[in-house]
């Protein structure tokens, strides 16, 4: 086979570059491979990153805790300080949701409090679910629904599909 | 350059020594935890004060965990650029941590089994390596770490949204687990593009070793979760090992279509390889990296009797540019690495 490059020498070397979703495959000789493992590299943004810089719309808003505005979240891909969880809440909920599939916390707590695992998580909802009916309390209800259905809705990533 | 990195470069980290689950496709699987400050801005928004003050007691504190007391104290800052990109060749360190070195610190136990990184993307992060294939023993590891530095500071953490990252990547349970793998199997058959795909549906990101990740060579793959909040350690780890454990059946099977193919190419590639990295006098970094792994094939494929599991996966590091300038204590142009690096390739591989 011919170098996908140059055309001309025998390919040797079997050539994968990502950058992000993008992939390019290619067989090339050892001059094309060393020329190309000279060109400097840009690192790969990964796919929440990108999400980051759609997902904010034109609202002026700047985190109290660390002066980071929403111009800022979109340049640098990151947020500022603790803080900011809760100033861009509504910008990043979507994101989690979308990026992650959910949007609340399972795992690990700190202090060596008791771990939250889901099914630990789902009990403790459906339990605030059915008080907060019996209570007539709906505004509550409807927000533990909701993260009941986060948490049980979404299929686990892969299962049944395969690797 | 002097102190602890120079040690820190000849040493050889234990989860490499092949001794682990699946050593064949699997060199070492690595959980990392992503962990905060309360009170202070991440890295990246802090001011210059704040850095030094979280650098300095960080990485006192870790100093003094049992898991990485005795071991390697790196102060980024006052290395030169070489001496960092050691830390990145011996996959310990990322580009966060090398781009800005102010105040910024590694601290690694004797074996490099356990490293923490202050003040890169996010204020601390734990990583632990285990050899092979072994999500559960990392995970393990990297989360008893956590637990040895509690009380050390108060984490950023919200009850919804967990442990609170400078990346909303990271954010939840912090934990990215990743293992490197050697695919050629896939990547001759031509099946590595539809692996990778399937891989990517069911979010796992995939980097090559070298290049900043970006460039895939030697059929060594980086694969590792890329989401981080909604599960806990244990589905995260349950998931990675089900997934990337079907990557590994899968490389097996191509690799053994491929020998009931064409048996004589194969054991001809493996020893070729071997016969270059046993008798080159000038060794570039591709061939390298190619001869290497059609070594690997052939060792696990049992057609020749190379070098154990350790010296192939030591020499991955070990031939790599910075590696060998520390090696050799100057700068060395192209055709002297070159060179270098065939010297130290045919000191494990001629047989005395």
């Amino acid at each position: 086979m011919k170098c996908h490059r140059c055309g001309l020498r025998e390919a040797s070397v079997h050539w994968l570059e990502m950058n992000g979703e993008q992939r390019r495959s290619m067989w090339l000789c050892a001059d094309c491979a060393a020329t190309r493992e000279q060109t400097p590299a840009t690192p790969a943004a990964e796919p929440l990153v990108s999400f980051l810089g759609q997902g904010l719309g034109g609202a002026k808003a700047e985190c109290p805790g660390c002066g980071t505005t929403l111009e800022d979240l979109r340049r640098d891909n990151r947020l500022g300080c603790a803080q900011c969880y809760t100033t861009f809440r509504s910008t990043l909920l979507p994101l989690l949701a979308r990026f992650h599939r959910h949007i609340s916390h399972v795992g690990k707590v700190p202090g060596g409090g008791q771990p939250t695992t889901r099914l630990a998580e789902i009990t403790r909802l459906r339990l605030g679910l059915t008080k907060a009916v019996a209570a007539e309390d709906f505004e509550r209800a409807a927000s533990l629904r909701d993260r009941l259905r986060e948490l049980e809705g979404p299929a686990r990533p892969g299962e049944g599909g395969q690797a | 350059m002097s102190g602890p990195l120079d040690g820190l470069a000849g040493r050889d980290a234990a989860w490499l020594d092949g001794a682990g689950p699946e050593a064949d496709v699997v060199l070492a699987t690595r959980a990392r935890l992503a962990r905060n400050l309360a009170g202070f801005p991440f890295p990246h928004r802090a001011p210059e004060a704040a850095l030094a003050t979280i650098g300095i007691d960080l990485a006192r504190r870790l100093r003094a965990l049992p898991a990485l007391a005795g071991g390697f104290h790196v102060d980024l800052g006052a290395c030169e650029p070489r001496s960092r990109q050691v830390l990145r060749e011996k996959m310990l360190a990322g580009d966060d941590l090398l781009a800005a070195p102010e105040h910024r610190f590694a601290v690694a136990s004797d074996d490099l089994s356990a490293v923490a990184l202050v003040n890169g993307e996010d204020h601390l992060r734990l990583c632990a390596w285990a050899p092979g294939f072994d999500p559960a023993a990392a995970v393990g590891a990297a989360l008893r770490l956590d637990d040895d530095m509690a009380g050390g500071y108060e984490p950023a953490f919200s009850q919804e949204q967990g442990y609170l990252t400078a990346s909303p990547g990271n954010v939840g349970t912090g934990l990215r687990l990743s293992a490197v793998l050697h695919l050629p199997g896939l990547v001759m058959a031509d099946e590595i593009d539809k692996v990778l795909n399937a891989l990517r549906q069911l979010e796992f990101g995939v980097r090559g070793l070298a290049g900043e990740g970006r460039t895939v060579r030697g059929a060594m793959f980086r694969i590792g979760n890329l989401t981080t909040l909604g599960r806990d350690e244990q589905e995260i780890a349950a998931d990675f090992a089900l997934h990337v454990g079907k990557v590994i059946l899968h490389e097996r099977a191509a690799r053994e279509v491929l020998l009931a193919r064409d048996r004589r190419g194969l054991e001809d590639l493996a020893c070729r390889g071997c016969a270059a990295l046993a008798h080159a006098r000038l060794m570039t970094t591709q061939e390298t990296w190619d001869c290497l792994s059609h070594a690997r094939l052939g060792r696990g494929l049992d057609l020749l009797p190379t070098p154990d599991w350790a010296v192939l996966n030591r020499l991955l590091v070990r031939h790599q540019g910075a590696h060998l300038e520390l090696a050799a204590g100057r700068r060395l142009d192209g055709r002297e690495r070159s060179a270098a690096r065939s010297d130290l390739l045919r000191a494990y591989f001629a047989s005395p």
